[in-house]
């Protein structure tokens, strides 16, 4: 113990009180800053992220009204072909 | 003058100079411990302003269950792991060879001696090298560590002991 005590130097400087404190505080008012800053780009993240998922089921539901639309579109046009060739 | 825990208070109740005056009370000692272990200026600086911006946030939700010194030996102990973590990083990355000492070492040869001992405590497991630090550079006692550290008495010496034996022989063989 006695030998590692002795190894160990305590140094003993003084620093510049109100110029630390001014670091300080600027870095600190810096990381709340940051901090909100991160919050901020979090929410408007999941708000893209919830919007894009709710858009791409809307997407595929007109997809599939679309699709559906085009089945209707040519059964009626089987029906008008089926109607001219009796007709005929 | 006021002890550290009516400034505490005072903080709490929305008195930033309380906690200036809390942080000049207790800044060169904290920058010095810093200094006698990084034997760097730079990096001790950014390591008391590490420590004094959690004790920031931190005051504001402490609770009075232990003392400040002990509280403070905490976050002290812990931004100095993170300090040996970036280290090692740094190491084996090979990113420390390019930064100059800080600390002429040829003019102290005591303070030379003091950064190998320092360099060989930072290789040891982080419950031996946590127990050494308080032990040596805050010059606390057993019953002391063990309530900085949340450990028993006997572990703090089983502790110590252990990492002097590994330092003693590192010391002598390199």
């Amino acid at each position: 113990m006695d030998d590692l005590k002795k190894t160990h130097y305590q140094f003993n400087e003084a620093i510049d009180e109100s110029q630390f404190l001014n670091n300080l505080h600027q870095q600190h008012h810096l990381n709340e800053k940051r901090k909100k800053q991160f919050q901020y780009i979090g929410s408007i993240s999941v708000i893209c992220l919830f919007y894009l998922g709710f858009n791409s089921s809307l997407f595929s539901s007109s997809e599939s009204i679309y699709f559906s639309d085009s089945l209707n579109y040519l059964d009626s046009f089987d029906s008008i072909e089926l109607l001219a060739e009796n007709n005929l | 003058m006021k002890s550290d825990n009516e400034l505490i208070k005072d903080y709490q109740n929305g008195e930033i100079e309380a906690f200036n005056e809390l942080v000049k009370k207790h800044l060169n000692m904290t920058y010095n411990y810093f200094l006698s272990i990084t034997q760097d200026r730079v990096e001790s600086d950014d390591l008391t302003q590490k420590v004094f911006l959690n004790l920031i946030k931190g005051l504001k939700n402490f609770r009075f269950q232990s003392s400040f010194n002990t509280y403070l030996y905490r976050v002290k102990i812990n931004v100095l792991n993170s300090y040996f973590f970036k280290n090692k990083w740094n190491s084996f990355l090979h990113l420390d060879q390019i930064k100059e000492p800080s600390i002429d070492d040829s003019t102290h040869e005591k303070a030379f001696l003091s950064k190998e001992l320092w360099k060989n405590i930072e290789m040891l497991p982080k419950k031996q090298r946590n127990v050494i630090v308080l032990r040596i550079a805050n010059q606390l006692s057993y019953k002391e560590i063990s309530e900085v550290l949340s450990i028993s008495e006997d572990a703090a010496k089983n502790n110590y002991a252990h990492g002097v034996k590994t330092l003693k022989k590192r010391m002598n063989h390199g």
